[in-house]
């Protein structure tokens, strides 16, 4: 028997196989033993997630979430602690190359913050920001309410629980209004809930990230009073209401992205109301979700204000919107478009 | 979608995937997506078992892929490809052609949707550390790879409880306890795949 034997390091146990496509062929070759071979691809799952033959889903790098993270109006406390988290997990995927001890158990969140102030939206770019980095092999949300997690007789909140958990495998569990699972007191199902979620982050340790969403201080107590949960959140991401200006900024972001402007006067008008409205009542009034929807019926009253007017219409004049259609307090149905407020 | 089926050599891959089959009612095992104009071969279950399932590591080099329905009763509806691989061995291969399957094999892991890593539930990971790190080093891949479940096949031998408990404890995941021979387990099989495949497909 001549030629060399499978196994032999001709090239000194220095080299590395490059890609994924490299260490099949050193599989085949016998360069690299099949148990090294997976220790490789495993290395190189974080780097190039998206290797070998077949289909794949397309896996958005982490730079791409990233981007769309510092895009987002606002939220400077928020992209402060995703930056660490991202190098953070870098960090630890090295040290994981080089053997040493490494420690991505810790991963589960909470959000806290009023409604509409981008928690959803964060939580779906981190997934997959979370894909990216090698840490979530899905990166996909599973939304949920206290609805989706309690039953309505003994065992079927656990099975319930179980369900949604298993759903979320591999991406993000976000609970919004988590605190509401601890609201009818010890007999409530909701505690049957809590123990679940317990459960499933010991016996799924690293194959999902659970984010707990509410209110500021609904959420500090909630934590507190469950120390299971709590002890088990490594990150507190607090959204900030957002200013005024930032309104504004959300509003010129969301006018052009549907192809429409906002005149100067526009803009003018709605910071100088959502300072107004600012100083009257906290915690609502630097919500998202009314900047939306007042940009929503805006483009309704366009509508039916170029229709009363006639055609023919300029280019300029269909993409414009005007103070009187953004106006709040102007035009008749307003009302139906509610402030975001929970009733 | 394609769920393969990984493991080492012997653990029982190829026996599970075809009595797997048979339990979800497919008659005749063919490979996935024929060319039209070629007439393939497919196998009757009995068949396949005598073609790809053998007591010696790594005889079957082109393993099996078929595809199956998961909706109740049906042969219609959406359908998910299970494929075989070849085992995974430690140490080094001395023969090309096991080292191409296992090359190839580890190519549809690298492209597989939901990973069903087989391991051997009579052989007591302590006993050999060979395999236990082929075994981790597997299960680390996998599932970062895709949504994946370990299951722990010849589960109706005796021992099989207590070398289930050390899987646990080593690879952290869940284990499925089932038996190709038996078909204990198989329901939860299918639920597992079932659920996964109902939450990745688009
Ligand atoms: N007792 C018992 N034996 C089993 C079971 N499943 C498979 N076997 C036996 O294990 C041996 C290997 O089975 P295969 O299905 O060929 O194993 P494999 O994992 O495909 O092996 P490779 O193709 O070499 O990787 C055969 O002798 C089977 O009869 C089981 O559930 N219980
Ligand atoms: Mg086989």
């Amino acid at each position: 028997m001549s030629g060399p034997r499978p196994g032999d390091r001709r090239d000194g146990p220095s080299q590395r196989p490059a890609s994924a496509r490299e260490v099949l062929f050193w599989v085949e070759e016998g360069r690299l033993q099949p148990v090294e071979a997976l220790t490789h691809l495993r290395r190189m799952q974080a780097v190039h997630p998206a290797v070998g033959p077949g289909p794949r889903p397309s896996n958005p790098s982490a730079d791409q979430a990233m981007d769309e993270l510092e895009r987002l109006v606002g939220l400077e406390p928020v992209k402060a602690v995703v930056r660490e988290l991202r190098a953070f997990v870098e960090i630890q995927r090295r040290r994981q190359e080089v053997g040493l001890k490494t420690d991505l158990h810790t991963l589960h969140m909470v959000f806290s913050g009023s409604p509409g102030t981008g928690k959803t939206t964060v939580a779906r770019i981190l997934a997959r920001l979370l894909q990216g980095l090698g840490v979530l092999p899905r990166g996909h949300l599973v939304e949920a309410e206290r609805a989706d997690l309690v039953g309505e007789y003994i065992g079927h909140t656990a099975q319930k629980t179980r369900e949604l958990i298993r759903r979320a495998l591999g991406g993000v569990l976000f609970i919004d209004e988590a605190y509401s699972l601890a609201r009818g007191g010890d007999k409530d199902f909701g505690r049957e809930a809590i123990d679940a979620l317990v459960k499933a982050m010991e016996d799924y340790r690293d194959q999902f990230v659970l984010v707990l969403a509410g209110y500021p201080t609904e959420m500090e107590w909630f934590l507190a009073t469950n120390p299971g949960l709590g002890s088990r959140v490594a990150l507190h991401l607090v959204f900030p209401d957002y200013s005024p200006a930032e309104l504004v900024a959300i509003a010129r972001q969301m006018v052009r992205d549907r192809q429409y402007l906002l005149t100067r006067e526009a803009e003018a008008e709605l910071a100088r109301y959502l300072e107004r409205r600012g100083e009257q009542s906290r915690g609502w009034a630097g919500n998202g979700r009314f900047v939306r929807n007042l940009v929503e019926r805006a483009i309704r009253r366009q509508a039916v204000r170029l229709a009363q007017h006639g055609g023919p219409y300029s280019r300029e004049q269909l993409m414009t919107l005007t103070w009187s259609d953004l106006d709040p307090e102007g035009g008749g149905e307003w009302r139906r478009y509610s402030w975001g407020v929970p009733t | 979608m394609e769920a393969v089926f990984v493991g080492r050599p012997n653990v029982g891959k190829s026996l599970l995937l075809i009595n797997f089959c048979e339990y979800l009612g497919i008659r005749r095992l063919g490979p996935v997506d024929p060319h039209p104009k070629e007439r393939m071969p497919t196998w009757t279950p009995a068949e396949a078992r005598r073609r790809f399932v053998s007591a010696f590591p790594n005889r079957v080099l082109e393993p099996l892929a078929v595809a199956v329905s998961l909706v109740p009763g049906g042969h219609s509806g959406p359908t998910l490809v299970l494929r075989d691989t070849p085992g995974i061995p430690t140490g080094t291969v001395a023969e090309a052609a096991v080292r191409q399957a296992v090359a190839a094999g580890l190519g549809h892991l690298l492209g597989a949707s939901l990973i069903l890593h087989v391991v051997d539930a009579t052989a007591d990971p302590e006993t050999d550390p060979q395999a236990q790190a082929v075994d981790a080093a597997l299960w680390a891949l996998a599932r970062h790879l895709a949504p994946s479940v370990v299951v722990a096949n010849k589960a109706e031998t005796e021992g099989a409880v207590v070398a289930i408990r050390r899987l646990r404890e080593q690879l952290g995941g869940p284990v499925l306890p089932v038996s190709a021979v038996t078909r204990l387990g198989f329901r939860d099989l299918k639920r597992w795949l079932w659920e996964q495949f109902q939450a990745a497909r688009p």
